[in-house]
């Protein structure tokens, strides 16, 4: 690739990241969320599953918080991010970009945030646990950060609004976290089973507590998050052109 | 200052209409809050538990089953960052529009109390979905007044969630607008957690006067908690004076 050719990746790259840490909020956020989530929810899953006698550690608690911190980041980065391109992608399809081009780009930018979402969870979950596996710890945690990010691109081209996008999207984290949790004992079966970190979770509790797991739930991670980013790749790839 | 009430009626109108219209927001407005509070009812197991509570002036521990319980505590939390998120995007739809309005000549107290206004009535109809939601798997023993107290936390955070919407982007404020009830209501306040000796941090936050009050209207059948109640009231002004301190700042200040 030449000089130019990459300068044609790298600027537009370097404009959408610019656009997320110029707001010093965000950047404070992406560390304090997981933070919150893992110590303070962490804690209370651990004490309330006490109560429920379901076998919940406090260790796994604060690692479903720290996956749902990282998953929630992303999805909300990848949504935002489509519902506020419109202007920028306008003005790069003016510059000769094609769809396909952005719709690569916006993704590479979300696999970049939902990395930096998951480091920052994961980082935090050290300090109160040792896990006997951290990279399927970190691999899990990052699909399903991958998998929101995904879902987030998918409502955003597809709900004009960012108020009613928002909705669509803490539909999917309240009922994944709160609804299908294993807070309340195993969530098995139709239709809980087709919550974005479903299979992810299961195969993140096994591993914080060193038991083995079924390996075809990595294959369901894997296809379910496949599936979303074609989804969410079509999605954007029609709005984009019409843009 | 002059307050005409046409043009009040005018843009309040305007701007229910202007959410209205967009169906999606409607469907979700009903669909969210049904799902979220049947689905925790059908989660939860019905294992034994008790709450202490004010029973004739005498705190006492009342036998109440943790599905009741959650079904309680969900609808503060559901009404609380559903109205947060609506306040906050209410706020940040306007902003633009609202600083031309004001250029034109709109009284300032018109436009913000039609905002305010908007997001009262939006708040009033997620609290009654969420309460009738509530009915087929629980029915508080005060009924009317479990419906005002969670009224009053979803206007709490509709409020703030309009204060936040002024000034922070739509994904901060999203973000704030989302964790602060969950952990504030879901997490400090939730009765299924001891309450005997509560930081006074914890005191400070929105949630902690409606939750005393939601306790009592919820298990016990006679009113014992008006002190938790009126304070629950004034925490509302003193939120709906930080929305109006706001507004004049962002909006009234910069035009």
């Amino acid at each position: 690739m030449s000089a130019s050719g990459a300068a044609r990746w790298t600027t537009p790259l370097a404009m959408f990241v610019r656009e997320y840490y110029r707001t010093t909020l965000n950047v404070v956020l992406l560390v304090a969320i997981p933070a919150l989530v893992i110590f303070a929810v962490g804690d209370a899953i651990g004490r309330i599953s006490r109560i429920f006698a379901t076998g919940l550690t406090t260790a796994m608690a604060e690692s479903m918080g720290a996956l749902w911190a990282a998953a929630f980041l992303t999805g909300m980065i990848g949504f935002f991010m489509i519902t506020g391109a419109r202007a920028a992608d306008r003005r790069l399809l003016g510059a000769g970009y094609r769809p396909v081009q952005l719709v690569a780009l916006r993704f590479i930018v979300i696999a970049l945030f939902g990395g930096l979402a998951t480091l920052a969870s994961y980082l935090l979950l050290l300090t109160r646990l040792s896990p006997t596996d951290p990279v399927q710890m970190l691999a899990v945690m990052y699909l399903a950060a991958l998998l929101y990010g995904a879902l987030g691109v998918l409502i955003g081209s597809l709900v004009p609004g960012e108020l009613e996008g928002s909705f669509a999207l803490l539909f999917f984290f309240v009922m994944d976290a709160f609804i299908a949790s294993p807070l309340f004992g195993e969530a098995g079966g139709f239709p809980l089973n087709l919550l974005p970190t479903f299979y992810p979770t299961k195969v993140l509790l096994s591993v914080t507590a060193a038991q083995p797991h079924d390996p075809v739930h990595w294959w369901y991670i894997a296809a379910y998050a496949l599936s979303v980013s074609a989804l969410a790749g079509a999605a954007f790839y029609r709005a984009a052109r019409a843009r | 200052m002059s307050v005409g009430v046409a043009p009040l009626v005018t843009v309040t109108t305007m701007g229910l209409r202007q959410h209205l219209r967009n169906t999606l927001f409607a469907a979700l407005l009903v669909v969210l809050p049904i799902a979220f509070i049947l689905l925790s009812f059908a989660r939860t197991p019905d294992v034994p538990y008790a709450v202490t509570a004010t029973v004739g002036g005498v705190e006492a521990p009342i036998p109440v089953g943790m599905r009741n319980l959650h079904g309680a505590i969900m609808v503060p939390m559901t009404v609380s960052f559903l109205a947060g998120i609506l306040g906050l995007f209410v706020m940040i739809v306007s902003r633009e529009g609202d600083r031309r309005l004001l250029r034109a000549g709109l009284p300032a107290w018109t436009l913000l109390t039609s905002r305010l206004a908007v997001i009262a009535a939006f708040s009033t109809a997620i609290t009654a979905i969420s309460v009738a939601a509530t009915l087929p798997g629980f029915v508080p023993e005060q009924l009317l007044l479990f419906s005002v107290v969670n009224l009053i936390a979803a206007l709490q955070y509709a409020f703030l969630g309009a204060a936040v919407g002024l000034f922070l982007s739509p994904m901060s404020g999203t973000y704030l607008m989302f964790f602060a009830p969950m952990i504030d209501i879901g997490l400090l306040q939730n009765p299924m957690f001891p309450r005997d000796e509560v930081a006074w941090w914890v005191q400070a936050l929105p949630g902690y006067w409606p939750t005393e009050v939601l306790v009592d209207a919820s298990f016990t059948p006679d009113f014992d908690r008006p002190d938790a109640l009126l304070a629950a009231l004034s925490y509302l002004a003193v939120v709906a004076l930080v929305g109006l301190l706001a507004f004049r700042r962002a909006i009234v200040g910069q035009r």
